[in-house]
């Protein structure tokens, strides 16, 4: 009778002990389900936010692969744009309106050059660079660049007039575009890195973009875009001219419009 | 759970709904009711069908649980609202728990599935996005872990047939079926689900007529497909895109090669390059047009069309749904209709191709 007593009150216990088990287990379960759920809504919000500054294709890669982003020779396309006469408005302007405007400049642009397939790569003071064919295969990457160019005129056109309906200046903007091959990636040490580009085509856009103000015009192009353009596109030669950095002088074209059929 | 669905970009339709009373009869005595997306489709014989048949193909080389979630992950992927919410409403009613539908669609706490489900689900989610590529790797993966050539071949089809729902949908914005996503949780929804899901699982379609003859439209890819009822279901619907009239064949042709170029797809640049020459391109009448988008051969509406094919590759919903309104204004909804068509059959046939190939 003691017997079936203790072995009784022994499974008892055992019973009891394994319900404590189960219930801390569960309960567990539950803790780390909740922990689970609040670290990915924590990720989703944190590669929302990830997108505002690195291009969405690098993030998908970087969150969807093993491999980090690694540097490669990549043939694009370089669209360089900048705000003419921008260090007078700066002189001249209250900064709160100057960083007003320079914003609205670069949400109209940064749209038109999205919808054209550009990469909005960075942002130098009132600069932007932008890649065409950087991140993805793009075959229409030169055609791309030009008619972000034509647009960007258009589109800078109608933002002048709402600076003016505001008695802000206008803005006016020169344009150079050059094709070549840059090395494109996640770049920098563990510590702090970012995606960019290097390589000279980035520099010649820049040079390039600069001779528009020599030559007086908005949008100029190098001789590897202009070989690679249909007939639709309207554009004028430019003299040759020397640039820092580069023992050849230059020769560019003024993109003046696309035929309509 | 819910924020997944809600987090998806969509607005109202793009194309408006016109009836057709053929077409809506026979609609019904198939699947007995006739939705919306039927009736926006219905100026294109081809494309009504292929919508009508192609959500509802029943894989058989692989368990019906796979094709399940196949459907939903392929609707997450390509982030379209419509199917989406229609997968997850299809699956709670087939009797899959929420907390699993959860997971799959969180890709997260897949313990309860062996190597050979995970690495099928991993399959769809890199072929629904296929950014930049169809994924061969994955392909290569379910063979090693022992899966048949044939099975996944079909898993491919599959997935590919699901993403041209999906874009087809997306593209007109069908509007999401409210009444068919409350009804897993209704009351009604609860105590019926074994008999609804029974009766949905009756819309299932497999194509039970064989394939006759040697394919005409991308012969490489359908018989890739040869001894799976999608060969037929593949083929008829290559055939309906480039018998249809609404768009030229010029057209159609420069669309799949436009798809074809931008996914490096080899065999499909060879296939389209050929079908241009058959049908009045010279080599560099071709090479022009892909490389400028533009051609002597096009008028100004068919260039905008395919300049838009391009936009078809990846896109993100709001924008390119604003810009399919645009471009129906422009070119009329007719011949947009049918370009959504082209240009989705084109990314599912040149996806698969660089898959099977």
């Amino acid at each position: 009778m003691m017997d079936i007593l203790y072995y009784t009150a022994v499974l008892f216990i055992l019973f009891g002990i394994l319900l404590i088990i189960i219930f801390r287990q569960r309960k567990r379960n539950h803790k780390l389900e909740k922990l689970l759920t609040r670290t990915n809504e924590k990720l989703e919000r944190l590669q929302i936010h990830f997108g505002r500054f690195t291009p969405e294709e690098v993030i998908e890669h970087l969150t969807d692969s093993d491999s980090a982003f690694k540097p490669a020779m990549r043939s694009v396309t370089v669209l360089f744009a900048d705000i003419k006469g921008f260090t007078r408005m700066c002189d001249i302007m209250e900064p709160s309106d100057v960083v007003n405007i320079l914003n609205g400049y670069f949400r109209c642009m940064s749209k038109v050059l999205t919808r054209h397939h550009g990469q909005v790569t960075e942002l130098i003071g009132d600069g932007i660079l932008s890649l065409f064919g950087a991140l993805k295969n793009n075959p229409w990457q030169i055609q791309d660049a030009v008619m972000a160019a034509l647009d960007m005129r258009k589109a800078l056109d109608e933002y002048n007039k709402e600076l003016r309906s505001k008695a802000f200046p206008e803005l006016s903007i020169g344009i150079g575009i050059h094709k070549g091959k840059v090395l494109a990636g996640v770049l920098g040490n563990y510590e702090l890195s970012k995606f960019g580009v290097v390589g000279d085509p980035i520099n010649v856009a820049a040079r390039v973009e600069a001779l528009t103000r020599e030559h007086n015009v908005d949008i100029l192009i190098t001789d590897a875009i202009k070989v690679e353009l249909d007939e639709r596109f309207v554009i004028k030669k430019m003299p040759s001219v020397f640039v820092k950095g580069k023992s050849e002088p230059i020769v560019t074209y003024e993109v003046i419009e696309l035929m309509k059929k | 759970m819910t924020d997944l669905l809600n987090d998806i970009e969509w607005s109202d339709p793009t194309l408006s709904i016109v009836h057709d009373t053929e077409w809506e009869a026979e609609v019904k005595a198939d699947i007995g009711k006739v939705m919306d997306i039927h009736m926006r489709t219905s100026r294109s014989p081809w494309l009504r069908k292929t919508i009508l048949k192609w959500p509802r193909y029943e894989a058989q080389e692989f368990p019906r649980k796979l094709a399940d979630i196949c459907v939903l992950v392929a609707a997450q992927e390509n982030a379209c609202r419509y199917c989406f919410g229609v997968a997850r409403s299809w699956m709670r009613l087939w009797g899959y728990s929420k907390k699993m539908i959860n997971n799959i669609e969180r890709n997260v706490q897949m313990a309860d599935m062996d190597e050979k489900e995970r690495a099928f689900i991993r399959f769809c989610r890199n072929l629904s996005r296929s950014n930049p590529k169809p994924p061969k790797q994955d392909r290569d993966e379910l063979l090693r872990l022992g899966y048949s050539p044939k099975a996944v071949a079909e898993m491919a089809f599959l997935i590919v047939d699901q993403c041209f729902v999906n874009r087809v949908s997306t593209f007109i914005a069908v509007p999401p079926m409210d009444e068919l996503e409350r009804l897993p949780n209704s009351i009604l929804g609860r105590l019926l689900r074994p008999l609804i899901g029974w009766k949905l699982r009756k819309f299932g379609w497999t194509e039970t007529r064989p394939l006759e003859g040697d394919p005409e439209s991308f012969p490489g890819v359908v018989q890739k497909l040869i001894g799976l009822p999608a060969a037929r279901a593949m083929n008829d619907a290559l055939n309906g895109v480039f018998e249809s009239e609404a768009l030229s064949r010029k057209l159609k042709v420069l669309m799949f090669a436009v798809v074809a170029n931008s996914l490096e797809c080899k065999f499909c640049i060879a296939e389209t390059h050929d079908m241009a020459l058959e049908c009045g391109f010279t080599e560099d009448e071709f090479n022009q047009a892909l490389s400028t988008l533009s051609s002597p051969h096009l008028n100004e509406q068919e260039e905008k069309l395919l300049s838009w094919t391009r936009e078809t590759i990846h896109f993100q919903n709001g924008p390119m749904q604003s810009r399919i309104r645009e471009l129906a204004k422009d070119v009329g909804e007719p011949m947009m209709l049918e370009a959504i068509g082209v240009a989705s059959l084109a990314n599912s046939t040149v996806r698969l191709a660089v898959l099977l190939g």
